[in-house]
């Protein structure tokens, strides 16, 4: 029992407490919160006001990108899925791209875009950005950086369906648009389910990227923060809380709907759809797929580079070299770039950190929950893991704010307690997914040939799960090296580069932010490619 | 009413040939087995007749009509597989009614069919169950009635009796068959199982490496095989080496390497030549040793038995130097035991010459 004992108290005290530790304190200081957020003497219930108009527009926006997410999503899954082209590869790489760049790089580069006279505008030669900040931008970042979740969970469960199936279908007279409507779908209804949560959840608790787009309009997550810097604790807390709940609710509701919600597949309208089989509709549709992604995802995401590429040496426009990026990161007297690497330090040092922890005591919780039989608290456990994905990071990081307060000051400790919280389940559902995977013959054809239970784990499953083990490694890697909001929360007076780039944004220093956002998402890139490199040789090695 | 052609058909995997120019013509009303080993490319045969997979080259006729590229839908098919996929997110009779319905009938008529269908198939009890509740021959079941109810008056049948039981095999082999002839539809059932290919088709179609080797009906695949491969394939044959001594009118003798003599009543070519001889266990009888040799009478020693409740199966060592498998009826204990010195009597009236194979013979009794 010893070292499941430490695995379980691990998640119960450093993961699980700390997020949901903010009820409690609501309730013991709930007159506080009555006082500050209904009843304040002078603003009256204004603060529920702002809360309430914060909420549904994070709902809102969460929910018009879920949307725009599976529509376009959807066809480049089955796209990378199921065709065969050059550049295959390159392209399931470049999609994967959001979802590796932190989403203050991200969002800065996609503000540059459509929101800078240097972007988009530059094309219809306007005086200023295409987009102005506000509800429209926060939802092309988050469209974004959540269609990659949509792409991969969608293109995984397209593989994973037997394609005789649809041979079945055919063979029957289904045209190729009715199987994919009345057999694939179906089959794949959890996948995209899963993927829509996912991309839910991510675009609802995103903070970095939206705060460098919002304006003045304010998401539930950025009134965590911003309540949080004017030190309106209780209210802060009671916001945490709704959002806590709000994402409990909806992982149950959703684990119990997921069954029930049923596709349009009773009728089948043989002719129409024959004609939207045909080949050059199939190829119309692969052709707006793609420029939709090159023009919504791939280019606002990478477009740092070219801005840093024009302001090297001095303002395009003026010529100043004092307003180029090379003087304003490395001559300034303010010295901007000491501290970028003292917040890139720090970013590196908190990442490192919160993998290797994850890693000691992520390991063995994963093989915990698929190998013990413990039947309904397995059940549980495994929905409780995945709480901090659903809930908002900036709510994690003050819920455990307050739970480690007078124990962990804000600051580089507290900073690494939340990155561990939230990357948890990045690390656990890609080893729990590889371990359900591993055929249990083979520790069985150990133990036979006389291996303890430990050298059985040590020398075979821990063999076999060699992979996931590394790509969750490196997703918690990535994962902690772009956050943005539980940061802010807990930070005190160290800073991480992400934190750094929504800094010199709302500074106006935008070469600055620009060269650190670049910075960061090389780092971004060279993990996805490693992660890629990974999973790829560990296909072939199946 | 449906004729299946194949004119040329290939298919080629980057380097691999899996069906090299096959020639077919399959008659209305016929039911036939397409047999061979894993990967010999029946089941890509199968897949391009139903277009599934389109060949690299070559014609497929249906009905007479050119369909080599038209997809699966538009060549009024009925396919089992061999796993059946059974649409698991549907019961029964959405799942039978699924054909129809993509056919565009009205809800009468579908429902007219799928009742007919799975009257046909006795599964009219099961029509509200969903997948997961049926065992693997109500599945089988549920596969064929989906086939039938497409209306389609050609079947295609995938390894469709591979994923059941012995006996329940048995018990289906028949039905099926039943339920092709009664319904006058024409079949091509694809099997590595050559008992159940003679079990159940008019004609074999016998396939290796890609390639047709033979087309018969099952008694003269069995009993005049044009190859070793096929003689080893279907049931169980004995291979024994010699050299043709005499040619007469009536047949030929081998001598075997012992020096004792075998007459057939089949021509060899010409004297002097190495050939093997096929010979079915079945076709072979033990008795006592005898000193004085005869035609057709070797002597040996029993190396090997085994009970197979009907049968007797003896492993003799010939003095000639093979070793031979014996099946006998078991009326009674086995009356030899092991070391035995025996005489073996083979009747040759069904053997088969071949000339030795330039490459010897264990690349044509590999069973692949």
């Amino acid at each position: 029992m010893g070292a499941e004992g430490v695995t379980l108290a691990f998640f119960l005290v450093v993961i699980l407490g700390p997020t949901i530790f903010v009820f409690s304190a609501v309730f013991l200081s709930w007159n506080e919160v009555v006082a500050t957020v209904f009843n304040d003497p002078i603003a009256g219930d204004i603060r529920w006001q702002i809360m309430r108009i914060a909420l549904i527009r994070s709902f809102e926006i969460a929910g018009i990108v879920t949307v725009i997410n599976v529509i376009i999503g959807l066809p480049m899954a089955i796209l990378i899925a199921r065709y065969d082209f050059k550049g295959k590869e390159i392209l399931d790489t470049l999609v994967d791209l959001p979802m590796a760049v932190p989403t203050a790089a991200l969002g800065f580069s996609i503000f540059l875009f459509w929101g800078s006279r240097s972007g988009i505008s530059v094309l219809f030669g306007l005086e200023s950005g295409l987009v102005s900040r506000g509800p429209l931008l926060i939802i092309l970042v988050h469209t974004a950086f959540t269609y990659p979740y949509i792409v991969r969970s969608l293109k995984a469960v397209i593989l994973g369906i037997d394609k005789t199936y649809e041979d079945a279908a055919k063979t029957l007279g289904a045209s190729g648009f009715t199987t994919w409507r009345t057999i694939s779908m179906p089959l794949m209804k959890e996948g995209l389910i899963a993927g829509a949560i996912l991309s839910f959840t991510r675009s609802l608790g995103e903070t970095g990227a939206t705060l460098i787009v919002a304006g003045v309009y304010d998401t539930a997550p950025i009134l965590i923060v911003s309540w949080r810097k004017m030190l309106l604790i209780p209210a802060t807390a009671f916001l945490s809380m709704i959002l806590v709940t709000i994402a409990v609710v909806m992982l149950v509701l959703v684990r119990f709907m997921a069954r029930k919600v049923g596709f349009p597949i009773e009728k089948v309208w043989p002719r129409p759809e024959q004609f939207l089989s045909g080949i050059w509709q199939r190829r119309f549709r692969n052709s707006v797929t793609i420029a939709i992604f090159l023009v919504i995802i791939l280019l606002p995401s990478l477009f740092t580079f070219q801005y840093v590429a024009l302001w090297w040496n001095g303002s395009p426009a003026t010529g100043r070299f004092e307003s180029g990026v090379f003087y304003q990161v490395f001559r300034a007297p303010d010295l901007k770039w000491a501290w970028l690497l003292i917040s890139l330090v720090t970013s590196l040092q908190i990442a490192t950190l919160a993998t290797l922890i994850n890693l000691g005591f992520g390991l063995p919780m994963a093989f915990i929950l698929v190998r013990r039989k413990w039947g309904k608290i397995n059940g549980i456990l495994d929905a409780m893991i995945d709480i901090p994905l659903a809930v908002p990071s900036s709510a994690i990081g003050f819920s455990a704010f307050l739970f480690w307060r007078g124990i962990i000051n804000p600051g580089f400790w507290l900073i690494l307690m939340v990155h561990i919280i939230f990357t948890y389940p990045y690390f656990i559902r890609p080893v729990i997914a590889v371990i359900e995977g591993i055929d249990p013959g083979y520790e069985e054809v150990a133990r036979t040939l006389g291996a303890s239970d430990l050298t059985t784990f040590r020398t075979v499953s821990l063999r076999l799960t060699g992979r996931g083990i590394l790509a969750g490694a490196i997703m918690v890697f990535t994962r902690s090296l772009g956050e943005t909001g539980a940061t802010i929360v807990v930070m005190g007076l160290s800073r991480t580069v992400p934190v750094y780039i929504v800094d010199l944004v709302e500074s106006l220093a935008l070469p600055a932010a620009a060269f650190a956002s670049i910075i960061l998402i090389c780092i971004s890139l060279a993990l996805l490619l490693i992660l890629r490199y990974i999973s790829r040789s560990a296909e072939e090695w199946k | 009413m449906p004729e299946v052609k194949l004119s040329t058909i290939s298919k080629h995997y980057d380097e691999v040939i899996a069906v090299d120019s096959v020639n077919l013509t399959v008659h209305n009303g016929e039911y036939v087995a397409l047999l061979g080993p894993s990967g010999c490319g029946k089941t890509t045969t199968l897949r391009i007749i139903a277009g599934l997979t389109l060949p690299t080259e070559g014609d497929v006729f249906i009905d007479g009509k050119h369909v080599t590229y038209a997809p699966p839908g538009n060549r009024d098919i009925g396919f089992v597989f061999q796993h059946f996929e059974i649409f698991p997110f549907w019961d029964v009779w959405d799942n039978v009614g699924y054909g129809p319905k993509l056919r565009g009938l009205d809800e009468i008529e579908i429902e007219k069919r799928v009742w007919e269908a799975l009257k046909t198939t006795k599964l009219t009890d099961k029509a509200d169950n969903l997948p997961d509740e049926l065992n693997t021959p109500e599945l089988q079941r549920v596969g064929v009635a989906r086939a039938l109810a497409t209306g389609a008056r050609l079947m295609l049948f995938d390894e469709a009796l591979g994923a059941l039981d012995p006996k329940v095999k048995a018990i289906f082999q028949h039905e099926l068959r039943k339920i092709v002839k009664k319904n006058k539809l024409t079949a091509i059932h694809v099997t590595h199982d050559q008992q159940e290919a003679m079990a159940i088709a008019d004609r074999i179609i016998v396939m290796r490496k890609g390639r047709i080797l033979q087309i018969g009906k099952p008694t003269e695949l069995y009993y005049k095989p044009n190859d070793i491969f096929i003689a080893n394939f279907l049931g169980e044959s004995n291979f024994i080496e010699g050299v043709v001594s005499k040619v007469t009118e009536t047949g030929s003798e081998i001598r075997l390497r012992d020096g004792s003599i075998l007459r057939t009543d089949e021509k060899a070519i010409k004297g002097g030549r190495r050939v093997i001889i096929s010979i079915r266990h079945e076709l072979l009888k033990l008795q006592p040793f005898e000193r004085f040799s005869a035609l057709n009478f070797i002597p040996g020693k029993v190396i090997g038995y085994r009970f197979l409740g009907d049968r007797h199966s003896y492993e003799v060592k010939l003095d000639a130097g093979e070793i031979v498998g014996v099946k006998e009826f078991a009326r009674a204990p086995p009356p030899f035991k092991l070391e035995d010195p025996v005489t073996v009597r083979m009747d040759t009236s069904l053997a088969v010459l071949f000339s030795y194979p330039s490459n010897g013979l264990a690349p044509h009794l590999s069973l692949e």
